[in-house]
């Protein structure tokens, strides 16, 4: 659920070139009366970006394109405590992922509703990031099948890495947790199989890496 | 600066119009505006759209799958350069800054004459042009 605190006039600026596209914005702004757009600009690089003590910058990421860090970046020097979104037409994990990469606050498709959009830009402004749930729903879907079929480590396939990392055989290792030799190598050949890996000693690197053993 | 809109130049078009009765209607007021139109299909599909290379493409926004300004941000995904026209019954001035928010560089009102939708059309191809952000 988003958050929102109501009582405060949330101050917005507006990057935008298109005058058109600008004026949509503040339409659809508008339907929240706590959301005040205190200034409409061109680029980032308008000095009135640092000038207004804004709460909320919004950026249009497909006009700005492979500009989108550089002004990202710009956006924090000159606005320090201002959050910063990024709009888009774009609905793949790999936009999304370079906008969060580059520090942005929030990454919205242009696609919202006007109360939708605002429950967003004020649920930003009091500290949450927003990430479109569309994208981020398949991404840890994706993620989740991922690991299922090869990546992360079952907890006792964890507790059978600390041990190698210790210098334990399989014999010593099903000695201590209780299990036959047999079944310590099945769980050791899958470990070398998740974590891609061929020789006990890159186990043990992997143990260190991974903060299971210090 | 961008050359105006020249009536002469070809304008390959590309319709998106699930509600097939609609069709006639569009390819025939598309042709009074002197655009061609060289595929027509019911949803957006992105990859035929890319090939497709339109200069122009109308989406039907009020029946399309999954709403409108959905279907016009994976059409300005798909087409970056193609002036959008979003075809809609609503006169809702909330629907129509979202359709423009999501991409659509004009609406074509569903009430509208095929001769005011010709001019709209036009006028609309000249701006982007001048503008210069289509494919020149």
């Amino acid at each position: 659920m988003l958050a929102s605190s109501p009582s405060k006039t949330l101050r917005l600026i507006v990057v935008q070139p298109e005058q058109r596209v600008a004026e949509a914005l503040a339409m659809v702004v508008s339907h929240d009366p706590a959301i005040h757009i205190v200034e409409t600009v061109n680029d980032v690089d308008d000095a009135r970006l640092g000038a207004n003590h804004a709460d909320l910058i919004l950026l249009d990421g497909d006009e700005l394109g492979s500009a989108l860090e550089r002004a990202i970046a710009t956006c924090e020097r000159a606005a320090p405590l201002a959050r910063v979104c990024v709009l888009s037409i774009r609905s793949r994990a790999d936009d999304l992922r370079r906008a969060l990469a580059a520090r942005a606050d929030a990454y919205i498709v242009k696609d919202f509703t006007p109360v939708a959009f605002c429950a967003i830009l004020r649920s930003v402004a009091s500290g949450y990031y927003y990430a479109d749930p569309r994208i981020a729903g398949a991404m840890l879907r994706r993620r989740s099948m991922r690991s299922a079929v090869t990546g992360e480590l079952s907890g006792r396939e964890n507790e059978i890495v600390r041990l190698i990392a210790a210098g334990l055989s399989n014999r010593d290792i099903g000695a201590r947790l209780s299990l036959s030799e047999k079944t310590v190598k099945n769980h050791v050949s899958h470990i070398f199989t998740k974590l891609k890996i061929s020789a006990r000693s890159h186990v043990a690197v992997y143990a260190i890496r991974s903060g299971l053993v210090s | 600066m961008a050359p105006a809109y020249d009536e002469r130049s070809v304008v390959r078009t590309y319709v998106i119009e699930p509600q097939t009765t609609f069709v006639p209607f569009l390819e025939r007021a598309l042709g009074e505006a002197g655009l061609d139109v060289v595929a027509v299909s019911a949803g957006v599909d992105s990859e035929r759209i890319a090939l497709a290379k339109p200069d122009a493409v109308v989406v039907d926004v009020d029946f399309v799958e999954k709403g409108g300004p959905n279907a016009l941000c994976q059409v300005r995904a798909a087409a970056p350069h193609a002036t959008i026209l979003a075809y809609t019954a609503s006169d809702d001035a909330a629907f129509s800054a979202i359709c423009t928010i999501a991409g659509t560089d004009a609406l074509i009102a569903k009430s509208s004459g095929a001769g005011e939708f010709a001019a709209t059309v036009r006028r609309t191809l000249a701006a982007r042009r001048r503008t210069g952000r289509s494919r020149e």
